[in-house]
């Protein structure tokens, strides 16, 4: 009986792979959080400053250049989301 | 109902099929509609131009209000693990004012084709688990941790 079973829905290493395949090809948004506490301003902040200096360091990889405003905005907003995550960790 | 951002099923279409949005350079934009029934519907059926959503969901109304269009917009691999791409954007500010409206229930990602909104696709709904009023102070939208959209 047991050995019918495995036959019948087959082997666990011969399963097809379902999730992990589909999943980079999904397009999911992120929740908005309007008034968030400190620690997820923290992570957000944290997660902003990673966003621009990972889009800085893949500038290559798009094979354009980034526009010299576009530069100018990013890099004015990294200094002003630095300070703001000090004084987040600070407590203040 | 916690807040929550969801993609019209139309955008995810589209932007295979011929009319993709360049999340980099296109010029993308954030308005505020009210309430309407509930939020818009992003099913196969449903929105893919900002005048399908104001069909249904009116645009916010009040002094000082207007469409706002996001800057220092990101695409990049994410930075925790190998296989996600995500999207951000510099916090964007809807300001204060005494006679701003006090109805602002979801906020509508779209982009901005130079034209009527019957050709500005919508590219995410955001739902923030509440109404906003901009009688009361500004209202900001922070791209979210992990970005607002992620591939």
């Amino acid at each position: 009986m047991r050995q019918f079973l495995k036959r019948l829905v087959g082997y666990p290493e011969f399963a097809p792979p379902k999730a992990a395949a589909a999943a980079s090809m999904e397009m999911r948004g992120n929740p908005i959080v309007m008034n968030p506490s400190r620690s997820q301003r923290v992570l957000q902040v944290e997660y902003r400053i990673g966003a621009i200096e990972r889009y800085f360091a893949q500038e290559g990889e798009r094979g354009k250049p980034i526009a010299a405003d576009k530069r100018a905005h990013l890099e004015a907003e990294l200094i002003v989301k630095r300070a703001e995550l000090t004084m987040l960790r600070a407590g203040e | 109902m916690a807040a929550s951002t969801k993609i019209p099923t139309k955008m995810k279409f589209y932007q295979v099929t011929g009319s993709p949005i360049d999340f980099d350079s296109d010029t993308l934009k954030c308005m505020a509609v009210v309430a309407g029934s509930g939020m818009p519907d992003i099913t196969k059926t449903g929105i893919r131009f900002v005048s399908d959503v104001v069909a249904a969901n009116a645009e916010v109304t009040g002094t000082g209000y207007a469409r706002q269009t996001l800057s220092g917009a990101t695409v990049a691999y994410d930075g925790t693990g190998t296989t996600i791409v995500d999207f951000s954007f510099s916090d964007l500010t809807f300001a204060q004012n005494a006679a701003g409206p006090t109805n602002i229930r979801y906020f509508v990602f779209f982009k901005d084709a130079g034209g009527a909104d019957t050709a500005n696709p919508v590219f995410a709904i955001c739902d923030p688990d509440g109404t906003l009023s901009m009688v009361t102070g500004d209202v900001v939208v922070k791209s979210p941790t992990g970005g607002l959209i992620q591939w």
